[in-house]
């Protein structure tokens, strides 16, 4: 009777809930079914590979989207107009010593990060380097014998090479890319979209995982119960389960019996279902409001880098340089553009009121469904001026070494000026990766320069992703050769491989 | 999906710590929230990704009950977060395991349930 009793308990546990049972049947323990259940697993991925494989073309295009090319890849004549400025101002530590084996100085650095005065942020840096051991101008290594050299070479210090650097990245409510300037706007709309998802479906979710949980807490505890008068320690063994989802069913079935580990499965498999289904409609709602494209729209927000850099040089090694540098790069497709600017305001701001959200969220929304393509691909325009003024260097031979019968040296200033105006386009490939397109004009005005002409240099840059590899295919002309005496018009072809060594999780991928 | 953080037997007013992290600096794509329900189902205020980063905890004072709620992790770009979720004792000691993976990433987001039951009085 007592048999029946049990066949017929178990019998009616199964038929009460079939599903459940039948899905955590084949796993080992309740960590991977909610793995397989949750699409951890790839079985799992498997099964959704229409889903994954659009998830992996968003991410392709995203690393495209940052992956620098041209420049960096073909040499100097490849030119991109899509990088991310950030990186420029990861100056390395304190002090930088070279290798010797290299042949380079030790270098002595400071970094200094400080405030500007008007509101313009702690976006600017001051770096000063002391080269340890400046090297005599090349002209006057030419001109003398390696005793003389070595003479002039020890009345050198460290205080006879000195470069300071100022960088300046600009930044504002809606200027720059780095993310921790627009954290509060994607924590306010990713609120706002978490409370359009289907509120009482995931309430009732939420309330059958917890109930789930909670079943499978009673079943541990009601089996250390019924265990302990015949055999504590196998109930001291259940009680010390703190983390049930790290347990096999295994141990389940002998420590409480297989009715308890038909049981347990079951549970299981309640939890991580309802558990998958409500992430999955979270997933939804934040995807259609949107969201899922911010650090997109984010990445095309308008950003400007200034660099200015002067050299201070004894005339032996050679005149001083002042030179910098200004970029700017902004897409039509952006964050900014996605709301008004009382939206960006508001939501930047600590406490923004709950209808304020809900109109900007709205905003965001329709601009994200109207502009889907052009967010990926729309057109990205470059603009950076260069500049660099050498000034002209006296070096007296004939007071340093007297008696070496040498004449005074004088190294000719110079000076140059670099117009560069940049265009680039994400085009839809064949297969899943985009072509990017980038043409870039720079102008050169060496006139200061005596070795150097003027001239236009043109490249047009073509980067394809195929496995894990970038590949940039560019054609440059220039309508001189970059030195006087050079033939006069350059038609040449550059064919670059590009590809990270390791993957974010320090595997080496291809 | 990340796993739950399952914890039983906890012995009452221990505490659940949680505090997270980017696990690089220059790749800090992601925002933190949590919900916590009482033991007796009533909504806690909610942790904002500020109170998360600087670090939050969350005493389970109420014997044989539990406590239920999750932590949301939204990335907006590809990125991963350090998360550090453990349950400290009264006597200091740490309950059972910390979360692992300690590590998770995204896009999209990844939600962490956390299902807590403490143990009855003398138990």
């Amino acid at each position: 009777m007592k048999i029946l009793a049990t066949i017929l308990s178990v019998a009616c546990l199964v038929l009460a809930i079939p599903s459940f049972a039948a899905d955590c049947a084949e796993d080992k323990s309740p960590g991977d079914c909610w793995r397989r259940l949750s699409g951890d697993s790839e079985t799992a991925q498997t099964a959704s590979a229409t889903e994954a494989d659009q998830e992996t073309q968003a991410e392709e295009v995203g690393d495209l989207l940052a992956a620098p090319t041209g420049q960096e890849t073909g040499g100097e004549s490849l030119l991109s107009t899509t990088k991310n400025f950030l990186p420029l101002l990861a100056f390395t530590g304190l002090l930088s010593q070279g290798d010797a084996a290299q042949g380079e100085e030790d270098n002595f650095i400071a970094d200094l990060n400080f405030l500007l005065p008007g509101g313009l942020g702690r976006n600017a840096q001051l770096q000063a380097v002391f080269n340890s051991k400046p090297k005599l101008a090349s002209p006057i290594t030419d001109a003398v014998d390696d005793e003389r050299e070595a003479t002039l070479t020890k009345r050198l210090t460290e205080l006879d090479d000195i470069t300071a650097t100022f960088s300046y990245q600009w930044e504002g409510l809606n200027r720059g890319r780095s993310f921790e300037r627009y954290r509060n706007r994607y924590e306010a709309l990713i609120g706002q979209a978490k409370k359009s998802a289907d509120a009482e479906r995931v309430q009732a979710l939420d309330t059958a995982q917890n109930n789930a949980t909670s079943d499978i807490n009673r079943l541990l505890v009601d089996c250390a119960k019924e265990a302990r008068p015949e055999d504590p320690d196998r109930a001291d063994e259940i009680d010390g389960i703190t983390d049930p989802f790290s347990e096999t069913f295994d141990r389940y079935r002998k420590l409480c019996g297989p009715e308890a580990e038909t049981k347990m499965r079951s549970l299981v498999a309640q939890a991580a279902s309802t558990a998958a289904e409500e992430v999955g409609l979270v997933r939804a709602a934040i995807k259609a409001s949107g969201l899922d494209r911010f650090g997109e729209l984010v990445d095309n927000q308008p950003q400007l880098f200034v660099t200015a850099k002067r050299r201070d040089r004894d005339p032996l090694v050679g005149g001083n340089e002042t030179s910098g540098k200004v970029t700017f790069e902004w897409a039509r497709t952006n964050l900014a553009a996605s709301m008004p600017s009382d939206c960006h305001r508001e939501l930047e701001g600590v406490a923004p009121s709950e209808d304020k959200v809900a109109a900007c969220a709205d905003r965001y929304r329709d601009f994200v469904a109207k502009n889907g393509a052009a967010i990926a691909n729309g057109n990205r325009f470059s603009f950076a001026f260069e500049f660099a003024d050498v000034s002209e260097a006296k070096i007296p031979l004939s007071t340093l070494l007297p008696g070496a019968g040498l004449a005074d040296l004088t190294l000719p200033d110079s000076s140059k000026r670099i117009f560069s105006l940049g265009w680039s386009r994400d085009y839809a490939g064949p297969g899943s990766e985009p072509i990017r397109l980038d043409l870039v004009a720079n102008y050169d005005d060496v006139s200061g320069d005596p070795i150097r002409r003027d001239r236009l240099v043109a490249s047009l840059t073509l980067t394809r992703k195929i496995n894990g590899f970038s590949v940039p295919l560019g054609i440059v002309y220039a309508n001189h050769g970059e030195f006087l005496g050079d033939v006069d018009q350059v038609l040449s072809a550059h064919l670059g491989l590009k590809f990270d060594l390791f993957a974010a999780g320090g595997k080496p991928t291809p | 999906m990340a796993l739950p953080f399952f914890r039983r037997q906890i012995p009452p007013n221990s505490v659940v710590q949680l505090k997270v992290r980017p696990a690089d600096d220059a790749k800090d794509f992601w925002v933190a929230s949590a919900q916590r329900q009482d033991f007796d189902g009533s909504n806690l205020p909610k942790w904002s990704d500020a109170q998360i980063r600087a670090g939050q905890t969350w005493k389970l004072t109420q014997p044989n009950a539990e406590y239920h709620g999750f932590v949301d992790l939204d990335f907006a770009k590809k990125s991963q977060a350090i998360v550090d979720l453990r349950i400290v004792r009264p006597d200091g000691t740490m309950h059972s395991t910390r979360y692992t993976p300690d590590q998770i990433g995204g896009p999209p987001l990844q939600r962490i349930f956390l299902h807590l039951f403490t143990k009855a009085d003398g138990q």
